[in-house]
Order: structure tokens, then C-alpha cells, then sequence
């Protein structure tokens, strides 16, 4: 079986890359993409995005913004009205709309048809747009401290004149003392007049003193309404004190507390705590993450295409009669099929590996055996798909438009399009299954993370399994659509 | 069953709802020549695809030295030579690498490969353009390149089907000299042909289909003896007159409607000639 897989490997390679043009176009495309790729996404930040302006201020808010977004390389327009600020974005004129409406409120307008890209650009946009609320606010917060501060300094001096009405109030409390004593002496002395009164024979000194004692009696009711009214501002006087007391100690503690180290501080008012967002793969440019999506996609569009290709050659080819009338095993040719797709695969994405190391600098080839296995898996899944679509259709417009709908299928299921996360949760177990998903997931954690075997295992048995499954799909349809009827 | 190499019994092969062969019965004697004749549509190709197993038949059995060619397909692949009319070899190798392609999957080893392709190059005269595309070579080449992939793995068996079409008559006489070469080898050939004079000149049998039947069959010198004539294409008329058909040439036209321009003119020059023949016998 060797002998003669051999001899179909290399009969297949020859006419193969006897077809100069298609040979060359196949192995390089991908280089080509990869290059365009890596040369087109080489940066970290978003370029070539255009915002529209409208505003309804005179602000300075509105011109710290620009300078934020200017700072990011933006282009910026502006426009007399809002709604040509959003017609600009509905005519692709401008990425964003950025509106402000009054001194405190900003309006941005986005393109959500353009899924992949409006989250990435109000991110962008709002950071810039969050330095200025965070300039502001960090003025806001600072005039309040400083009120703080004010408050603080000037509190001890506020407590000292309160206590010192306190002990004045204190003082108060013993004037009633005073005024009882006076009334009881008054009442002594109208009752020495009285006495008195009895002794004196004189009228005009008898009245002299009735008149005396009327108004010493006078005096003491006059005291007592005192005495009376003194009580009841002693009790709302000693509320009063308690109260006073608890204020101190409350103002005592605040005056402590301000006092702390870091309480007075306007970022940590603004923002209590710190979010820092560190990517896993940190410094990485745009192209690096792309690197293994890209990789998948070759592999699944190119092993698919090439694969039913060559099937439906095979099936077309005047040679085919002989083929099936030599005691070759239909294993044997299908073997061959996959292994000569496969080398031609392995040529590209050798070429493809060369191309980023030696053009765009970049080594991928951190972890080697992973990534082999990894593509080997891919690669397996996907000559097999192509050669079960091969084999399941006749014409050759048929096999080309299934390769490419059923690779678009994977595609549209997989996260190179929307995350796929925005799907449905029974879809979506079934997309996590999509070999595409699982040769990206696979490439990606081997690229981007050095993840090793002992966290692969369980996407390398799905893509046996796959790989099983469709060799066995692909035999049968072989046997069965060949024309034995 | 007798000294048969091939035997078809009661086969019947159906495309779809279209049957192609009814119930037929034929057998093919070991070592000798045997033309399957008929026009095209007749389903000449189609039986020698059930003898080689790449078409199953819809009722009957095919047998090979007296096995069931079904339970024996590899013992059938390893001892049957063929060549289809279109030929079957690959356009982008050249005539070298097509009959050592051929050569491995029939697993001969590389010496005697090796041998063998020389000599086959040099039997069918093709030995100065092996390193040339097959694409690039002409149809006579074609048909001798296809037939050397046949003989490439020294089959017991020979079948070729119309091995002479589309080939002027120097070719095609060239090609029926090697066939009978190689039959002189002891290999049975079975061929299908258009030519009742390939019939008369090269074959030792002839199993005539009309109508999804074989309506005569048996050695061509018994056949011509029963119907008392002299060539095959004798036995033609008188077959087709006295059963009241169609002749066999008109029915040709009739069949040939969608052929190719080129065998409608050899076809219709063939009848021309014919009537030609007649015309001047009624004037005598």
C-alpha cells in the first residue's frame, strides 16, 4: 500500500505543479493575504477614523475633547446641525457622531450595522471623552475639598466659642441660686416691715412702710415670675448644653477624620478605587492577534477548496476508469488525495511562516510542536470536509459553491465575524464545536499564550473525531457514488 | 457452461428508469478475438463496463472462469486489461509516466516495470514521443498510449471498446494488427466496434446487439455460413430484412443523431457506399 500510495502522492504533486499558474496562485495567495494583513494592521490603535462634531456650546469642554480625540490622530468635522452630523455617519462619512447638547451632556452617535467596529471606536472616543469628565470633575471635587479644608481649619475656633457659651451657660445656672436667696431676704425684710409697721405709731411713716412692703411685695413677685421663667430656660438651657456637647464631639471627630492621611483627595473622590485593564497579551499589535484567526481561515478555505478541487478533478479526469480498474484499495486513493492536499498545504503554510518571520518579523514559532499538531489537526478536518463535498456532489459548480458556502457557514459561526457570545445559547453549543472555532481557539492559545499540550487535549480529540468522521463520510460517498450502480 | 472465459447470464442493466440491456446472454470463448457490433446508444460500452465490474448489473450474473466477477473483483482488476474509447490516462503526464503510474498501482515491481514500459513503448510504436504530454499527442497516439496502459499489467483478459473510432484507416489498421498481436499472446480480446469489415477481418466472434438484445451471436465464420454470405455485412441485411427492421445502417443514423459530425460523415459515407453496392447489383 505504501508502494503504491506513493506512486499517487507523486503522480498527483506532478500534475499538480505541472499547472504553473494555479500552483503559484494557490501556494502564494495566502502569503499574499498575510503580508497585506500584517502590513495593514501594524499599528495598536484605531486610524483613519473621521468624527463628526455638533455642539449647541461655547464651551471649552468641547475644544478639550477635540484635543483628546486629536490626540488619537482622529480626523474631526464639523457640523451645523445634529442631523447632518448623523447623515454623515449614515453616508460613511464619518465613523461617529460626537453631539454636545448642553454644558454637561454628550451625545454620541454610532453605526451599530458596523458591529465590529462600534464598540472598538465609542471605547476609543468615550476615553478621550472620559479625560475631560474626569478634568472636570477633578476641579469640582477640589473646590469641595478645599470647602473641607476651610471647614477644618476653621472648626476649632467655632468649638472654642461654643464652649465658651457653654460655660457661660453654666454660669447662668447659678443666678437662680441668686434670686431665691434675694427673695427670701425680701421676704425677711417685708417681714421686718410688717414687724416694724405694728411699733410705728406715725401714720405717714405706717404708711411710708405699707407702701414699702407693697413694693418689696412687688419685688418678690416680680422675682418669682424671674425665678419661674429662669427654671424653665434652665431645662431647655441644660437641652441646650447637651446638645452643644454632642455637636463638639461630632465636629471634634470630623476635624479628626479630615485629618487623616488621604481622605482629602479629589482623584480618590472622583474615583474611589483604580480599574486598570492590562490585556493578557499586552504590546501586542492588531496584526499579532490576527496572526491565528488569519491561519485558520487559510487553512479552512484553502484545504477545503483545494481538496474538493481535486476530487472533483479526480472524478472528472479521463483517467478515472483506469484508476477504478486497478486493484488499488478506494482507501488507498483517498489517502493519497489527503496526503498530496496536505503537502501542498504544508508547502503554503511554510511559505506563509517565512513570509512573517523574515518579512514581517514575527516568530510564531515559540511553541513548534503545538502548532504543528495543531495545524496538522486543522488541516486534517478541513482536506477531509473538502473531500466529503467532493465526493457528495457531481457537478463542478456544485462542489466549488458548497466548498465555499460551507466554509462561510464556519466562518459566519465562529468568532471572525461577531463574537459568538451574541448567539443564541443552544446555537451556540453547537458553534463551539465548529472546527474552525476550535482550530482558532487552538492556534490562539499556542500563538498568543504558549499554552502546551496538557491544555489542548480536549480540542485535539474533537478534531479526531472529526477527522474520523468525515473519512468514514467521505469513503462511503466514494463507494457509493462512484459508478457502480 | 463451456470452454468460456466470460459468461453474462440473463443480464440486465437499468440507468434510472432507462434500460439499456435486456436479459442478455453471451459468452466469450477463451483466446480468441470477439466484437461486440451495434450502433451507438446500443449499449456496447455498456457491457464491457459490467464485465470489468465497474457497472453492477440490475438483474443477472457475470461470470469469470466461472466465478462470480462480484465476489472476485480484485482477481478481475489484477487479470483485465481495458480501454474506453474516449481513453483513460492522465493529459498532464507524459506517455512514460502514464504507463508507470499505471504500472505501480497494478504493483509491478520497478525492474520489470521498468522493462515492460520500454517494451510496450516500442510494441505500440510510441517509444520516441515517451516524454511527451499526452496532451500534446495525436489521436491515433491517444489510442495506442491507452491501450499500452492496458496491456500494462499482461492481462489474461483484453477489452477495448472502439479501439479503431475515429481513426483513418491506416491507423486503424495499424491498431487492429497489434490487438492481433497481442491475441496471438494467448490474451482473450474483447472489443466493441461500428466496422462490420474489423468484424470480418480480425475476429473470431461476434455478438451482434439490437435493441437492448444480442440478436445473434457465435464464431463469424458459422454465423456467415448459417446465413449463407460471404462478409458480415451480408449477414446484416438479411438479418435486418427478414425481421422486418430497420436496416442496420439507417438504424445507425437514427442512433447516431447526437454523435459527433466526424462519425455521422464515416457513417453516412459507409451507407452511401452501401446503397451504392446495391444500386449497382439491381442494375446488374
Amino acid at each position: 500500500m505504501y508502494f503504491t500510495l506513493c506512486s499517487i502522492i507523486k503522480k498527483n504533486l506532478k500534475i499538480f505543479f505541472r499547472s504553473k499558474i494555479s500552483s503559484i496562485s494557490v501556494i502564494l495567495i495566502p502569503l499574499v493575504i498575510i503580508l497585506f494583513a500584517g502590513v495593514a494592521f501594524n499599528s495598536t490603535d484605531l486610524s483613519n477614523v473621521q468624527i463628526g462634531i455638533h455642539s449647541n456650546i461655547n464651551d471649552n469642554l468641547e475644544g478639550n475633547i477635540i484635543k483628546e480625540f486629536e490626540k488619537h490622530n482622529f480626523t474631526i468635522e464639523y457640523y451645523p446641525t445634529k442631523e447632518d452630523c448623523i447623515d454623515s455617519v449614515k453616508l460613511s462619512e464619518s465613523q461617529l457622531c460626537v453631539s454636545f447638547i448642553e454644558s454637561d451632556e454628550i451625545i454620541f452617535h454610532v453605526d451599530d450595522s458596523r458591529v465590529n467596529i462600534a464598540d472598538l471606536l465609542i471605547n476609543n472616543v468615550k476615553s478621550s471623552a472620559n479625560i475631560e469628565a474626569s478634568n472636570r470633575g477633578g476641579i469640582l471635587a477640589q473646590n469641595l475639598i478645599d470647602t473641607i479644608e476651610k471647614t477644618k481649619r476653621d472648626l476649632p475656633s467655632k468649638i472654642s466659642n461654643l464652649e465658651d457659651t457653654l460655660k457661660l451657660a453654666e454660669t447662668n445656672k447659678d443666678f437662680l441660686g441668686s434670686i431665691k436667696i434675694l427673695n427670701t431676704e425680701v421676704d425677711a425684710a417685708i417681714k421686718q416691715l410688717e414687724d416694724g409697721q405694728e411699733t410705728v405709731n406715725n401714720t405717714n411713716t405706717k404708711n411710708k412702710i405699707k407702701e414699702a412692703v407693697i413694693e418689696l411685695g412687688k419685688i418678690k413677685s416680680n422675682n418669682d415670675d424671674l425665678s419661674s421663667n429662669i427654671s424653665s430656660a434652665k431645662i431647655k438651657e441644660s437641652e441646650i448644653i447637651e446638645s452643644l456637647k454632642s455637636n463638639i464631639n461630632e465636629l471634634e471627630n470630623v476635624v479628626q477624620d479630615l485629618g487623616k492621611e488621604g481622605m482629602i483627595s479629589a482623584k480618590k473622590i472622583i474615583s474611589p478605587f483604580d480599574i486598570h485593564v492590562q490585556p493578557i497579551n499586552s504590546g501586542s499589535k492588531k496584526r499579532d492577534q490576527l496572526i491565528p484567526s488569519l491561519l485558520s481561515l487559510i487553512a479552512l478555505f484553502g484545504a477545503t477548496l483545494l481538496s474538493s478541487t481535486f476530487v472533483m478533478k479526480a472524478k472528472k479526469s479521463r483517467a478515472y476508469f483506469r484508476n477504478f480498474i486497478t486493484p488499488v484499495k478506494d482507501i488507498t486513493f483517498l489517502l493519497g488525495t489527503y496526503f498530496t492536499c496536505l503537502i501542498i498545504l504544508l508547502i503554503q503554510f511554510l511559505i506563509v511562516f517565512g513570509g512573517l518571520w523574515f518579512i514581517l518579523k514575527i516568530n510564531i514559532f515559540t511553541m513548534p510542536l503545538e502548532l504543528l499538531s495543531a495545524l496538522l489537526a486543522s488541516l486534517t478536518v478541513f482536506i477531509l470536509i473538502g473531500m466529503f463535498l467532493g465526493y457528495l456532489f457531481r457537478s463542478e459548480e456544485t462542489i466549488i459553491f458548497s466548498s465555499v458556502i460551507f466554509s462561510a457557514i464556519l466562518m459566519f459561526f465562529s468568532n471572525t465575524i461577531l463574537p459568538l457570545e451574541n448567539i443564541s445559547k443552544n446555537l451556540m453549543k453547537f458553534a463551539s464545536l465548529n472546527p474552525l472555532v476550535i482550530s482558532d481557539s487552538m492556534l490562539k492559545k499556542i500563538i498568543l499564550f504558549n499554552i502546551g499540550f496538557e491544555n489542548l487535549t480536549n480540542e485535539f480529540i474533537v478534531m479526531g473525531i472529526f477527522s474520523l468522521i468525515f473519512l468514514v463520510l467521505t469513503y462511503i460517498f466514494r463507494r457509493t457514488t462512484r459508478r457502480i450502480r | 457452461m463451456g470452454d468460456y472465459i466470460i459468461e453474462l447470464k440473463g443480464v440486465t442493466k437499468k440507468f434510472g428508469k432507462n434500460t439499456v440491456l435486456s436479459s442478455i446472454d453471451l459468452n466469450i470463448p477463451e483466446g480468441e478475438i470477439t466484437a461486440i457490433i451495434g450502433a451507438s446508444g446500443e449499449g456496447k460500452s455498456t457491457i464491457l463496463k459490467l464485465i470489468t465490474s465497474f457497472y453492477r448489473p440490475t438483474k443477472g450474473k457475470i461470470y469469470y472462469s466461472k466465478n462470480d466477477i462480484f465476489k472476485n473483483i480484485t482477481r478481475i482488476k489484477k487479470e483485465f486489461g481495458s480501454s474506453i474509447e474516449s481513453g483513460s490516462f492522465y493529459d498532464a503526464l507524459t506517455i512514460k509516466e502514464n504507463l508507470m503510474y499505471f504500472g505501480r498501482l497494478y504493483k509491478v515491481d520497478s525492474k520489470t516495470l521498468k522493462k515492460r514500459v520500454n517494451r510496450l513503448m516500442h510494441f505500440i510504436n510510441l517509444y520516441n514521443a515517451r516524454n511527451v504530454y499526452a496532451k500534446n499527442i495525436s489521436l491515433g497516439m491517444k489510442k495506442r498510449l491507452d491501450l499500452a496502459c492496458a496491456l500494462i499489467n499482461n492481462p489474461k483478459v483484453l477489452i477495448l471498446d472502439e479501439p479503431t473510432a475515429d481513426l483513418d484507416p491506416l491507423l486503424r489498421n495499424q491498431m487492429l494488427k497489434i490487438v492481433k498481436r497481442i491475441n496471438k499472446n494467448g490474451t482473450t480480446v474483447i472489443f466493441t466496434t461500428q466496422l462490420l469489415e474489423e468484424v470480418d477481418e480480425f475476429c473470431d466472434n461476434v455478438a451482434i446487439l439490437y435493441n437492448e438484445k444480442i440478436i445473434e451471436h457465435g464464431k463469424v465464420k458459422n454465423i456467415k455460413k448459417k446465413h449463407h454470405c460471404s462478409d458480415m455485412n451480408c449477414v446484416f441485411e438479411k438479418i435486418f430484412s427478414r425481421k422486418g427492421r430497420k436496416s442496420y445502417q439507417e438504424s445507425i443514423i437514427v442512433k447516431t443523431k447526437l454523435e459527433t459530425e466526424q462519425e455521422k460523415k464515416r457513417l453516412i459515407l459507409s451507407l452511401m457506399k452501401k446503397k451504392g453496392k446495391k444500386h449497382r447489383r439491381n442494375k446488374k
